[in-house]
């Protein structure tokens, strides 16, 4: 692999090669009967008040760039009600080829299809559409659960190395596999070793990934933070310290060395509570603010600021992968941040080659950056109209 | 199209007991329990039996009957043998210093197919995994050690598959034998040979990346 030059820290979005939605229909969609839409290459904004149908235009462009909803729903769910499946045709340009993209439901059957033919995996998605989101839920990322943080990460390293999700599916096989153990009250030290020593490989290669992911990101974010007013030395992404465990790692012991030992400390413990408790599965990748959280310190409107950062950032490193820029759906961006901030997060996207689809309940007092094409949409009750 | 291959077997069944062929129907469902074998092939193989007639059925029944009472487990290293021991525990000039550990005697017929491996074997009986309640208990682990106790095998070759429950019954294997063997090897991972790299998946080719060696 050769480093793109731009990318080296300018770390503006520039793109080499174009990834563009061109057209979209929409048919039995969530609350969308029948839509064909004409996309503009630079902003769209999806305009309407609340549960008018914004998110779903968004959440079908998310599905047929990643397979999966952004919000988590299975196909019936998605389905318009009443109808028995739906469908998605898109058209793409990229790297200078025309793409069709068909996605499609019946039942509980879905399938995706790239130029007629069916898609196995997503890695055959990868030089066609690639789209980086932000949801309203977004700050469950810096507030929420560890195990959204751990998604998150796994997320991101899976979209740039695709063997990174056999590592983790054979981790869960071997941590059940433990877990099974420790709840039969299995007293046999070496069929825990022989299961403790998978955990340690795999663990130690999941630590290692996981790492390496969370130190590219907090270096390419800099910029991001800087471009939306935030100090890009003070803020940081690194593994919390696992809070009760007896035993922390040593400075400089190798990571295997660690989860061996701490996983032999641990079985009676682990036994009685009947699972396993240490491991990449109980870290907590957390974001920082120098050595505080930023959950808990910074103001709602700096998390904000930092998460668009961290989108940013993510959406700049699969340009960089991919030499093509991806697609950016943004639904609500704007909420949570004061009219600097806005006007900032603005700046930032404009400057870039990103295609980018916002969902906004209006663009009153915004004052729009007026570099790039630009088109409007109104939504309302599922029926979506460009504004002239 | 899954689906409705599955249904249409339930609407055969009824279909073929309606035209009075309880017999064809009994032999159709028996065959299609077999790995690889879906209804339309089970149907296939029984309108070949009639066709053939009489003679190829007899010969087929004794086949069977001989597999069912003829063939069973090779009473030292568990793999299908006719009578006590199986043809590779008999064999005088199979190397006993060198015992290579497999999961199922299906493996031991790929091992033999490269004609390399000049030791013995031993079957485990399949491979560690609590899920599914096998410990090791379950599987052939006692008569090995028991062999290893004997200290003629001098190498022992661990080559369970390498998934994660296979990692695992190595590691556990290699602890067992620990205290009696002076060398305890596992097969290489890495790129077949006469495959092209393109074709190769990623988690392979990883493995062969991490496993690379000096030229």
């Amino acid at each position: 692999m050769v480093a793109a030059k731009d990318g080296s820290g300018a770390g503006c979005v520039k793109s080499g090669v174009v990834m563009q939605l061109e057209r979209l229909q929409i048919r039995d969609f969530r609350n969308i009967a029948q839509a064909g839409l004409h996309w503009s290459p630079g902003w769209n904004l999806l305009l309407g008040e609340n549960g008018q149908g914004k998110t779903n235009v968004l959440e079908a462009i998310g599905l047929l760039a990643s397979g999966r909803s952004f919000r988590r729903a299975t196909a019936q769910v998605m389905r318009r009600q009443g109808a028995a499946g739906f469908a998605l045709q898109a058209e793409v340009v990229s790297g200078g080829l025309r793409h069709q993209l068909l996605f499609t439901a019946q039942g509980t059957q879905q399938q995706l299809q790239l130029n007629g033919k069916g898609v196995g995996s997503l890695s055959a998605m990868d030089q066609v559409v690639v789209a980086v989101v932000l949801t309203p839920d977004g700050p469950a990322l810096v507030r929420g659960a560890p195990e959204e943080r751990r998604n998150y990460l796994d997320w991101i390293i899976f979209s740039h190395q695709r063997s990174y999700a056999n590592l983790v599916r054979e981790y869960q096989t071997a941590l059940r596999a433990r877990n099974q153990l420790l709840r039969s009250q299995c007293s046999d030290g070496r069929q825990y070793e022989a299961w403790e020593e998978q955990l340690v490989a795999l663990g130690a290669a999941i630590y290692q990934a996981r790492q390496e992911m969370m130190q590219q990101v907090a270096r390419r974010m800099a910029h991001f933070l800087e471009a939306l007013a935030l100090d890009p030395d003070g803020y940081g992404w690194q593994l919390a310290a696992t809070e009760g465990s007896g035993r922390e790692a040593e400075a400089d012991q190798p990571r295997e060395a660690y989860y061996r030992q701490a996983l032999r400390y641990h079985r009676a413990a682990d036994q009685r509570s009947g699972s396993t408790s240490i491991g990449p599965h109980r870290d907590d990748p957390q974001f920082w603010q120098g050595k505080r959280l930023l959950a808990r310190f910074a103001s709602r409107g700096q998390q904000k600021r930092f998460l668009l950062a961290l989108k940013l950032t993510e959406a700049d490193l699969l340009r960089e992968r991919l030499r093509a820029a991806p697609l950016l759906l943004l639904d609500d961006p704007l909420t949570e941040l004061d009219q600097d901030g806005s006007s900032r997060l603005l700046r930032v996207l404009s400057m870039g080659s990103l295609q980018i689809f916002i969902a906004l309940c209006s663009t009153e007092g915004l004052a729009w950056p007026g570099e790039r094409p630009l088109r409007r949409f109104q939504v309302q009750e599922g029926t979506i109209q460009p504004i002239a | 199209m899954r689906n409705a291959a599955g249904f249409g077997g339930v609407r055969g069944e009824s279909a073929a007991s309606a035209y009075g062929l309880p017999s064809v129907e009994r032999a159709v469902l028996l065959l299609a329990r077999f790995p690889g074998v879906g209804r339309k092939s089970a149907q296939r193989m029984v309108h070949y039996l009639l066709r053939q007639g009489r003679g190829e059925v007899e010969q087929l029944l004794v086949a069977l009957q001989n597999l069912a009472e003829q063939v069973s487990e090779c009473r030292i290293c568990h793999n299908l043998a006719e009578g006590e021991e199986c043809w590779i525990c008999v064999d005088p000039r199979r190397d006993p210093q060198q015992l290579c550990v497999i999961e199922e005697a299906m493996d031991l017929l790929a091992v033999e197919k490269a004609a390399t491996f000049q030791g013995r074997y031993h079957v485990l009986g399949g491979r560690l995994n609590p899920l599914a309640g096998i410990g090791p208990e379950q599987l052939h682990l006692h008569s090995l050690e028991e062999r290893l106790q004997t200290g003629t095998v001098q190498e022992l070759i661990i080559a369970t598959n390498p998934t994660v429950e296979g990692e695992a019954t190595a590691h556990y294997v290699a602890q067992l034998a620990a205290p009696w063997v002076e060398r305890v090897t596992r097969l290489a991972y890495g790129m077949p040979m006469g495959g092209e790299l393109e074709y190769l998946d990623e988690s392979t080719l990883y493995q062969a990346l991490a496993g690379r060696r000096p030229f």
